[in-house]
Formats: C-alpha cells, structure tokens, sequence
C-alpha cells in the first residue's frame, strides 16, 4: 500500500511538473506564413489579455497581411520593462500605463509618435482628449507624443444605489432627501456631498448603535455597522493630488521650476501653508465627522466592491473589481465632487526596435523604394485602436471610456450593464470642475520620483489621522507650534524625499 | 607491476574526473548565479548605471559610496541600526525558542510527528503567502483576526503594523512562526548525540539539567554554530518578508532594514547605488562571519584522533 501511494504521490508530481513546459498565457499558434509578425507585449491581466484578443482579432480583419502577436509582460510592469532594456530585446510595441511610461521614454526606448502623425494625413492627435495627450509626455518640458492613449481614465464617484435609496434626509424623503438618484445628480457639488455623506453616516452610526432597528433595506443594502461612508483612496496621486487642489494647495508646484536654479524645496510643495491648510480641510471636511476611515488605505482591499462603503471615488477600470466581487448592488456615477478631478490613461507604445526590425514579408512604403519597418506597422495597429472600431471593441469590455473624444456620446461603452446609468459623467465637461493630468512628479529627476510618489501617499496616511491634528483647528497653519505633530511629519517626509533629489542629482 | 601502477594511475584519474563531474553543475551554478551577478554588481557599484538603460554607465570611481556615507548617511545608518537591532533581538529569541521546542520534540511520545509537521508547516508558505496572511491577520483595525481574538477576551484593539510603536515588535513576532526551520536541525543533532552518553549519566545520577548542560548543549554545539552563523546572514538579509506585508506606511517604514533600502534604490532605477549598498552589507555580513568563526572555541567537533 505504502509503495503504491508513493508511486502514485510520484506520479501527481510529475504530472505537475509537466503542466510547467506549457505556457498557460501563451496564445495558440497561428500562421504566419507570408505575413508580417508584429509583437505586442501586454500585462498577464486578464482585462489586457482581453483587451488585445479584442484589437487583434479587428485589426488582423483589415489587415490580412499581418498578425499580432501577444507578449506577455512576465511580472510587474517595470521588472517587464527592465528585462527588455536588460536584453536589448523589446517587442514592437508594449502597453504602457500613463503613469509609468516616462522611465522608459524619456531614455529613448520608444519613439515619438509626432514623426509618425507628421506622416500620415489619416490621423490627428487633436481628435483625442488634449488632457490624455499631456500625460504622454516625460516631463514638463517635453512635448514628445510617447504612446497611444488608449482610454480616458477621469476619476469619478462610484455610487452604491441601495444603499442611498435606503438613507432618509430630514424630508423624509431617500437619496438623503433627493427623493432620486436623478435628483441627486442635478444638485451634485462638494457641498451635496458632505450633505449626503452625513445622512449615511448618522444612519449607519444609529444602526450600529441599535442593531435591533436597522430596517430590512437597510440591512440589505449593508448600511450596518463597519460600513463606510466613502472609498475615498486619498493615497492615490489622482485623488489625493485634486482633492488637495480644491482646497488651494498643491503637493508639487511646477510654477517653481527654474531650470537648472530649480530650489527643488520650493518645487515640492508639500509643506506650505496652503497645502497645509488643504491638509486640515480635507481632515475636518471628510475624516473628522467620520465620512473616511484611515485603515481603508492599508488592507488592499476595496471596501465598495464588496458592499462596505456608498461612495467610492474611482476610474472605470474599477468595474473590474465590481465584478471580481460579483456585486450585486445597484450602481452608478456621479462627478469627483471637488473642483479638479484627476485624469490619466494607458495606451501602447512603439519601442525604439521596431523601427530596426523589416519582416521579408513587409510591403514597399508609399512613394519610396524602402520596405515598412515594423514600426511603420504597429504605428497602423495604433490607429486602429484609437479608431472607432478599436474603441468599440475595447468598450465592449466595459473598463474603458474611449480615448476619442468623437466617441463622448456614442458607442458600446455606454451601454455596458445598462444605457439607463450614468456613463457620461466618465467623460462630460462639469462647469464647476476642472480635468487635471497628474504628471507633475515627472519634473523630478528620476531617480527621486518612487521616493516622493511613496511619501507623499505617507503623507497623506497622516493627513486623515486625528492624533496629528489639535482640538482647535482655528489657528492659522502659520503656527507651526500649534501644529507642531503635522508639521513634524510633513518634514520627516519632506527630509526624505529632499535627500532624494539631492543624492540623484549628485552623479 | 608498471602495468599495475599503470592501472591504478588510471582509475585515480577517472576517479578525479568522475568526482569533479559530479562537483561540476555546482561550480557552474556557482560562477553563472553568484560570482558573475557579485563581479557585476560591483563593476556597477564604480558606475553610474540604471535599470532603464541598456548597459554599464559611466565610471564615476566611489562616487556611489560616498553618497551613501554623505547625503544619504542618515537613511543608512538608520537602516544599519534597524537591521542590527532585530539581529539583536530576534536570533536570541529564534534560537532558545526552536532549542526549547526540539528538546520537548525529540522525545518519542505518540503523536510527536504530528507536532513536528505542525511547527515545520509555517516554514513551507512563500514568503508572498505569509505577507498577505500577517497583513490581514496583523493590522490595527477592529476586523483584523487577532483584533477579533483580543476583542473575544474583552481586550482592547492592537496597532500591530499600524503603528510605528508596535510595527517592529509585530515583525519579530510574525518571525517566530518559522523557527520551525531551525528546531529540525537541533532534533537531529538531538537524535545523533548517542545513548551511551545519557546511560552513563543515568548510572552516576545526573538529574535533566545537568545532562542538558553537560550533555546535551556541548553535544549541539555545531548546530548551535551553524544555526548563529546562519541567523546572522538571514537577519542581516530580511527583506521578503518585509516586502510582501501590505501595510500602512507608519509601520513599514520601521522595517528599513538594509536589503529593503537596497530594493528601493533598485525600483527607483538607480542600479548604481543599490549595488553599492549591496557591498556594503557584503562587508559587514563577511567582518562578522569572520569574526563569529574566529571566536568558536567552544565549539564542540569531538574528540581529535
């Protein structure tokens, strides 16, 4: 028996072991017999995998001469990149996000997608919003086009329904008073939602109190006790960075920048008094009367998705976690409440081996004699992703808001779980709102801007924090004595990330 | 008789051949994964070299290690006395408490087998398993599962990694839940001291302690070398574990230990100074290792023939 399980144990682990000579994200074989092969390196994400199947399968319609074909990113994205710069051995275009696109092209690793525009009467880069167009560039200065903005990520409120439809307003009246979530939307501003904000705390504060009168739609739609008012995710640049502008400061003020007379203590501006002052509004606003929760910035783990907030401030991609959660509530959109709303994107680029690389295969370019380069390939699978058959096709998976600004008010992405929600506040101009690229950090030296990306989400974590803030919030941030814990943070923080820039700038 | 030698000349070369097959993929694994990544590494560390570009950088002679000792001495000395302090604390600590669990384990009692795969079991999860674990069972909310275990006893909630006071204490903590590594070496060498030993002590009397004392630790004293020798390196090297935990930023950044630090110069692109460091900690590691072999007198390797 003894002999028979182990051979049998010994089997399994074999088996195991085999499993690994297969590649399980490896795409099957196609032929290429005769065609153009251009890569495409992409996360292992099973969105971005979609997301490519999607534009291949469209793209290799139009053109039957070529075949995409799918590189998985093995690992995060910037140990992906760092191995292929490592081995010189890029694929023709990889995805890139927009945030983390600068370490690569701002040392020449991909090329600027102006010379190909330049070239090409079908296309313009006017017809995509001009905010996306300002996160593809490396740095304040630069004006190179490095990738394709794929998709309008703005920062948005998520909205659970239930939940607001089971919160009563003095009225009387759900939707803390706006009888609808109609209603609500016509009157959305900063100031409807600390009003709304309290009407939720106050019911899930009386539930949590006496559990025993918690109504069954409340009870069904989570508003119990541990629930949160807002996902607020105050430690992410997009939200933190336009919630802190609101209130008239600014984290890094690229005003101060001077060439090389830059005094880079001016430039990071994370401790003047009116980014200070926009610290203590933020915490009086939304983490004293309770509306955030510190703890919800270490878990992980959204609260909103899994029935454990009413409001989540957001991009649409987040849909992802939604259905990851397999929620079941109703949702849907309204405006960032403050007065900036943070906007980026991800889009793909072309690597700078691409334009070194010319299948047997490749046609004659237009009235030269030269062949196309694999560049000159990839910049046409480009095209076709910022088309409006590209664009439908990735709408179709519901994570993205088309990066063409034609595609505002039409196409599959509006009618992704429903047409009746709220879709176009992803993309419609609110007048009291301004959209904000956040890609300041890039007027950085490179080296220092993981340093102060992390401490400056520190900061924040402190922010919120009741212990660094004093009883009397009425004297002027100018006293540091008084706000002598907060200033005394803000400074370690600032210490760090100043040795930083110091020591980058020391070679 | 030449034609003997001749014969026994000849097996002792394919006697050296065949052992030095035998000894060859290590000496190859050694040189491509330890020697080549260290001469880079330190070809690196005289450079100005980053990860997003291709190649060495330009020569900047100690320029990177005088960074380290210059603007950002604070940050490293403070990393050095961090990684020093949980040396200190922890390897005591991991060193009594796996001796104590081996003694009570290497008894034959019915069920000891169990206890054994019970303690080793913690050892076998990846450190990226481990992280996200202590994360949610470790942080300062009221829903986190110790939290919920303190409340069940009427106790307050703990900031564990939430708090820069308690994030260190937490940390070594959470190492004690792989001594398991450690207590299987120390049962056996347990296992290997010989009976004969504790039948001679029985017949002139010797009570438990002094068969421990006498006995049992003299007996244990490579392992207790090895497994010192051991946690210096491992401590002087915690990094995984730090990596993996998902944590608010006052608790992770009490755990700057040194290799964290090198990571972080690393993910910033600056390979140069990430390489630097690394020498740095080689240094310290070897004066210490050195130093630890240097005064093992009271080592016990048996009696010289």
């Amino acid at each position: 028996m003894k002999k028979f399980v182990t051979i049998l144990l010994a089997l399994v682990m074999s088996a195991t072991v085999l499993t690994a000579c297969s590649d399980p994200f490896k795409e099957p074989e196609e032929n290429t017999e005769g065609k153009v092969a251009i890569q495409v390196g992409v996360l292992g994400t099973s969105t971005e995998q979609e997301a490519l199947r999607k534009y291949k399968s469209g793209f290799q319609e139009k053109y039957s001469n070529v075949v995409i074909q799918q590189v998985q990113l093995p690992g995060g994205y910037s140990t992906a990149m760092d191995n292929f710069v490592a081995t010189g051995n890029f694929p023709d275009v990889v995805f890139t996000p927009g945030d983390q696109h600068a370490a690569y092209s701002s040392r020449g690793h991909f090329l600027d997608l102006r010379t190909f525009d330049e070239a090409d009467d079908t296309f313009s880069f006017d017809d995509i919003y001009p905010e996306l167009i300002a996160t593809t560039h490396y740095d304040s200065s630069d004006e190179g086009i490095w990738f394709m903005p794929r998709d309008y990520n703005k920062v948005v409120t998520f909205v659970n329904k239930d939940m607001l439809a089971a919160v009563p307003g003095e009225n009387g009246q759900m939707y803390a008073g706006y009888g609808s979530f109609e209603e609500l939307k016509k009157a959305w501003n900063t100031d409807t939602f600390y009003e709304v904000c309290a009407a939720v705390y106050k019911v899930i504060e009386e539930n949590a109190e006496n559990p025993d009168g918690v109504t069954d739609a409340q009870k069904q739609a989570g508003l119990t006790k541990g629930t949160n008012v807002v996902d607020a995710r105050y430690n992410w640049a997009p939200v933190y960075e336009a919630m802190v502008r609101h209130y008239g400061g600014k984290m890094i003020d690229t005003s101060q920048l001077a060439g090389d007379a830059t005094d880079w203590s001016k430039v990071l501006s994370v401790d003047t008094p009116e980014t200070v002052t926009a610290y203590r509004e933020l915490y009086k606003e939304l983490s004293k009367p309770g509306y955030i929760r510190q703890s919800l910035a270490s878990g992980g783990v959204s609260a909103f998705p899994n029935k454990k907030a009413a409001f989540w401030f957001t991009t649409r991609p987040s849909i992802g976690d939604i259905n990851s959660a397999n929620a079941t509530f109703a949702l849907d959109f309204l405006p960032f409440p403050y007065d900036y709303a943070g906007v980026g994107c991800s889009g793909y680029a072309i690597t700078k081996k691409a334009a070194e690389r010319t299948s047997e295969f490749a046609e004659v370019k237009a009235g030269t004699t030269e062949k196309m380069t694999n560049a000159d390939y990839a910049w046409e699978f480009l095209k076709y992703v910022v088309s409006e058959e590209g664009q439908d096709a990735f709408g179709e998976l519901g994570m993205g808001v088309p990066s063409l600004m034609s595609m505002k008010d039409k196409g599959e992405w509006l009618k992704y779980k429903s047409a009746d929600l709220n879709h176009a506040t992803f993309v419609e101009d609110v007048d009291w709102q301004e959209t904000i690229a956040v890609n300041d950090i890039f007027c950085f030296p490179a080296t220092a801007q993981k340093t102060i990306s992390e401490n400056s989400i520190s900061i924040m974590t402190y922010v919120v924090k009741d212990n660094f803030w004093p009883d009397d919030l009425s004297v002027a941030v100018t006293d540091r004595t008084h706000y002598d814990a907060i200033y005394g943070k803000i400074d370690q923080y600032k210490d760090v990330m100043m040795t930083r820039i110091e020591g980058s700038l020391n070679v | 008789m030449d034609k003997n030698m001749r014969t026994a000349q000849k097996r002792k070369i394919l006697e050296w051949i065949s052992s030095f097959a035998f000894v060859l993929p290590v000496v190859i694994g050694i040189a491509v994964f330890t020697l080549t990544p260290m001469i880079s590494s330190l070809g690196y560390s005289f450079t100005r070299t980053y990860t997003t570009v291709a190649g060495m950088g330009e020569f900047v002679g100690l320029k990177n290690y005088e960074n380290l000792f210059g603007v950002y001495a604070e940050q490293i000395w403070d990393s050095i006395g961090s990684t020093f302090l949980f040396t200190v604390i922890s390897l005591p600590i991991t060193l009594v408490l796996s001796f104590a669990l081996a003694l009570f384990l290497a008894k034959d009692f019915k069920g000891v087998k169990v206890f054994r795969v019970v303690y080793y079991l913690p050892v076998m999860l990846p450190a990226v398993v481990s992280g996200i674990l202590w994360s949610s069972l470790a942080n300062g909310s009221d829903t986190s599962a110790l939290n919920v275990v303190l409340a069940a006893f009427g106790a307050k909630p703990f900031a564990f990694y939430d708090s820069e006071k308690t994030a260190f204490f937490t940390f070594i903590l959470m190492g004690l839940f792989t001594i398991g590594s450690s207590m299987i070496l120390w049962i056996a060498q347990i296992k290997a001291i010989p009976d004969s030993m504790f039948e001679v002590a029985d017949l002139e009397g010797a009570n438990y302690f002094v068969r421990l004392f006498k006995i049992i630790i003299p007996m244990c004293t490579p392992m207790i070398f090895y497994n010192l020798i051991m946690g210096i390196i491992n401590s002087l090297q915690i990094f995984s574990n730090v990596i993996t935990l998902n944590i608010e930023p006052a608790g992770k950044e009490q755990l700057n230990f040194i290799v964290v630090r090198i990571y972080d110069f690393y993910n910033s692109t600056d390979l140069s100074t990430a390489c630097a460091l690394s020498w740095v900690l080689f240094v310290i590691i070897a004066v210490i290792s050195a130093l630890t072999f240097k005064f093992n007198k009271w080592v016990y390797y048996g009696e010289e023939v």
